[in-house]
């Protein structure tokens, strides 16, 4: 059929300029649909904020006390591949690298795994396992300002912070005020700190290094370089560079333990977690699904709603639009749904991720990246399945319909 | 007039409008199927975490022999059992009813192992470290991981069959000190594969020898597992526990005597010892893994949120595909048929599309699930239980679909659409 002699135009326009949305005018027409179809799309969407969100919260709260250490370099043991596996190296470690140019100062910091020390449970009289992080006050390793103003009141005997991730339901009474036993001796809460419990602790303590020995005879305690410590934490001089600092620090130190920036140390811990352990690859599975559900429901939606309007745009290609101009509606009209449904999802996802905090004590954040991450995947399988749709549309043939 | 053999000849001659539908546009309803039988899948695979969780917690009691378990007051799981002193087991044997009263020591310790290939280049330092003592070609890069330890008595060996051939079989050659088994279905990095080829197994920073392999399920609790006699156990432990403790008393009583069994126990012994009935292990083992460890939680979650999103993909099928045929549907009002009979139409259409989905998605998901068990290495278990239930659930949002696109229908006015 002979093309007619129009105007290479897009849009339909009437005189003068006047700009029909047929995209929105489209997917507007019927609003109960239009919220079917945005709840659709939604709930893909959701699923993948879920799916990501839980393996955010798995990588980040196991990196969580690293991100906070008050430090530029930091020294663990060669064989600790994670933090949670209870590795300690001797404080002389930390003595042989505070000799290096470009260190200011060096700390020790004790992260006493779960596995070795027990919270007693007052309301049920049942021990739990308890992580402790420990630290000199005078060197202010935590910076998480709650954890900083309270600092002083760590310096009474039998005294720590607590975690106020911490599950109640496991560990008993909890607050400030309350006292129990670790490890068989008294101690008394005086305050609280925002952390996160993770994959492998459900509660954590803060204490003051004196404190800390009281609870952990095993462990050699004193000035002595034999006294056994889990984080070495570095501190360099203004406009010293991290990286040679490290260089020359592992040069100084025996092979037992590795230097490491704080990058470094993050994805080494991420990288096992997500890796090696089958977590990450079971949220990765959980994001392609839901990502796959949201193609197959966003081309449910759009398929019927262009099918329905089948003889409309066939009068529109009777006019003289050509395939490109169909496709870019349908386009349109994808990405306006696959925007709505991404802020009804990112809202429902908000709410579900308080409440999954509150129920099991992660740091379950939606940050800025993770929002443009699923709204990428969801503007991408919106406008996958445009694409397919409007392939349909270019056998569409005005002479079928009329007669 | 109407034997069952002519109304079945019937029913092919003319079949049903539902099925006439289905089977008029094969592609759309190919399209239609493909989403709800997606949508299956999605439920089948968070029922497959869920459950991999729920094994976990059976799968260590699973291989055990025992009617009643000796667990210490401040027992929370398998892998935290605390421990109560050894001679509580020959307080129970005293006991009438007891036939035997078997010991079990546990606790989790770093493995040195073979890096698997795969692990080499991921550059993880502290999962790989040079050896610079062992006898075997240099090159071979070796790792330090945690995993599941046990002790047993190898005089009253606490398994069940076919773990407890395996055991005795090798039980000669587990006498001699520092001499273990490892679980050949443990996570393939920790050498399981390679016992003939590598020399410096160690245990904690003991030396020890793997002389043989045994099998013992795996699950989201411990990567690997290692089975030793009490000494190897004892002396291979750093740093020494108190030798006369346990971790579990594992008793077999006379078939019918468990109940009075546990209370003259509960009786007999100090509270120091707590006696557990066998199921009252498992429901308590269950309890902690779905609904105290956060992956419990998350996939109870996950299980949830995917029904939600898969009753949702029925409906928006089902509801599409009547839009799609308002007009005939119209038609057959105006040509005198009664809304109810509509309905009809339209639930067993649902119900054909979701006996047409779900027998692909089953067979899809087993293929699944063989897949993420290797690629993840967590156990996957179509469980019966879990076919009916998904099965169940779908016919129901089939069904509540049809009634809701019911509304539908009973607003298609035929003179509208002429």
């Amino acid at each position: 059929m002979a093309k007619p002699n129009l105007p290479p135009s897009t849009l339909p326009t009437k005189p003068p300029g006047r700009y029909i949305p047929l995209a929105l005018r489209n997917l507007t027409e019927n609003p109960v649909r239009l919220a079917a179809s945005t709840a659709g799309v939604a709930f893909a969407v959701v699923l993948m904020f879920l799916q990501n969100g839980f393996r955010n919260a798995l990588l980040d709260n196991m990196v969580a006390i690293i991100t906070h250490l008050d430090g530029d370099l930091f020294i663990t043991a060669r064989d600790r591949y994670i933090l949670t596996q209870p590795v300690p190296f001797p404080l002389r470690r930390l003595e042989q690298a505070a000799g290096a140019t470009g260190v200011a100062s060096v700390h020790p910091f004790y992260l006493i795994s779960d596995t070795q020390i027990r919270w007693r449970n007052q309301a049920t009289g049942v021990t739990r396992p308890m992580r402790v992080l420990a630290f000199r006050l005078r060197d202010d390793l935590l910076a998480i300002a709650q954890v900083r103003r309270q600092l002083h009141e760590l310096d009474r005997p039998h005294t720590a912070l607590v975690d106020e991730k911490s599950k109640r339901a496991i560990f008993g009474p909890i607050e400030p005020g309350d006292a129990s036993e670790l490890s068989g001796r008294r101690l008394t809460i005086v305050g609280r700190f925002p952390l996160g419990t993770d994959f492998r602790s459900n509660g954590t303590l803060l204490m003051s290094e004196a404190n800390l020995h009281r609870y952990v005879p095993w462990r050699p305690a004193g000035d002595l370089g034999d006294t056994l410590i889990d984080v070495g934490v570095i501190r360099l001089t203004d406009g010293a560079e991290p990286r040679m600092i490290q260089q020359i620090a592992a040069a100084r130190l025996t092979p037992d333990v590795l230097v490491l920036t704080r990058d470094e140390l993050v994805r080494k811990e991420q990288a096992f977690w997500s890796r090696v352990t089958p977590i990450g690859a079971i949220f990765d599975i959980g994001v392609v699904m839901g990502f796959i559900v949201g193609l197959a429901i966003c081309y449910q939606v759009l398929a019927s709603e262009i099918f329905e309007r089948l003889s409309q745009f066939a009068t529109l290609k009777a006019m003289g639009f050509n395939q490109r101009d169909l496709a870019r509606i349908v386009v349109n009209q994808a990405v306006i749904l696959a925007l709505l449904g991404f802020l009804l999802g990112l809202v429902i996802s908000l709410g579900l991720f308080y409440w999954l905090q509150a129920l099991t004590g992660l740091n379950m954040r939606l940050k800025p990246s993770d929002a443009a991450y699923v709204l990428a995947l969801a503007l991408g399988m919106c406008i996958v399945s445009a694409m397919l749709v409007a392939r349909k549309l270019q056998r569409v043939d005005p002479a079928d319909l009329f007669g | 007039m109407t034997s069952p053999v002519s109304s079945l000849l019937d029913w092919l001659r003319t079949p049903p409008v539902a099925l006439r539908n289905v089977l008029e546009s094969p592609r759309r309803s190919a399209m239609a199927i493909g989403g709800m039988a997606f949508a299956l899948i999605m439920v089948f695979l968070q029922l497959g975490f869920l459950e991999a969780v729920r094994i976990t917690a059976r799968v260590n009691y699973d291989v055990l022999d025992f009617d009643i378990a000796l667990l210490s007051p401040d027992f929370e799981q398998f892998y935290d059992p605390g421990s109560f002193p050894r001679q509580r087991l020959d307080q129970a044997r005293a006991v009438a009813g007891v036939v035997e009263a078997r010991p079990l020591w546990m606790r989790m310790d770093l493995w040195r192992c073979p890096t698997p290939p795969e692990n080499e280049g991921l550059g993880l330092p502290g999962l790989r470290e040079r050896s610079l003592e062992d006898s075997f070609p240099s090159g071979v890069s070796v790792q330090r991981r945690a995993l599941l330890v046990l002790g047993i008595d190898l005089d009253s060996n606490p398994f069940r069959e076919p773990q407890r051939s395996e055991v005795d079989a090798h039980a000669a050659r587990l006498r001699l000190p520092d001499r273990v088994l490892l679980n050949r279905l443990s996570n393939p990095d920790f050498g399981a594969g390679r016992i003939a080829q590598f020399d410096g197994w160690e245990l904690g920073r003991h030396r020890v020898q793997v002389i043989g392999t045994f099998a013992l399920p795996h699950s989201f609790g411990a990567d690997a597992t290692v089975l030793g006699s009490r000494r190897t156990f004892l002396e291979t432990r750093f740093p020494n526990g108190d030798d006369d403790r346990v971790h579990f008393g594992l008793i077999k009583v006379r078939p019918g005597t468990v109940e009075a069994t546990i209370e003259e126990l509960r009786a007999r012994l100090p509270s120091d010892v707590v006696p557990q009935h066998r199921s009252e292990l498992y429901a308590r083992e269950a309890h902690y893994w779905v609904r105290q460890t956060a992956t419990g939680l998350i996939f109870s979650f996950g299980v949830g949120v995917t029904l939600l999103v898969a009753a949702v993909v029925v409906y928006q099928v089902l509801s599409n595909d009547v839009r799609n045929r308002l007009p005939e549907y119209a038609t057959l009002k105006a040509i005198g048929y009664p809304d109810s009979k509509l309905a009809q139409v339209v639930m067993a259409q649902a119900i054909i599309y979701g006996i047409l989905a779900f027998l692909p998605a089953l067979a899809l998901s087993r293929v699944i699930y063989h897949v993420t068990e290797r690629v993840a290495t967590i156990p996957m278990v179509l469980t019966p239980s879990n076919v009916v239930l998904v099965f169940a659930l779908m016919l129901l949002a089939g069904i509540v679909s049809g009634l809701l696109t019911i509304g539908k229908l009973r607003s298609a006015n035929p003179a509208d659409l002429f």
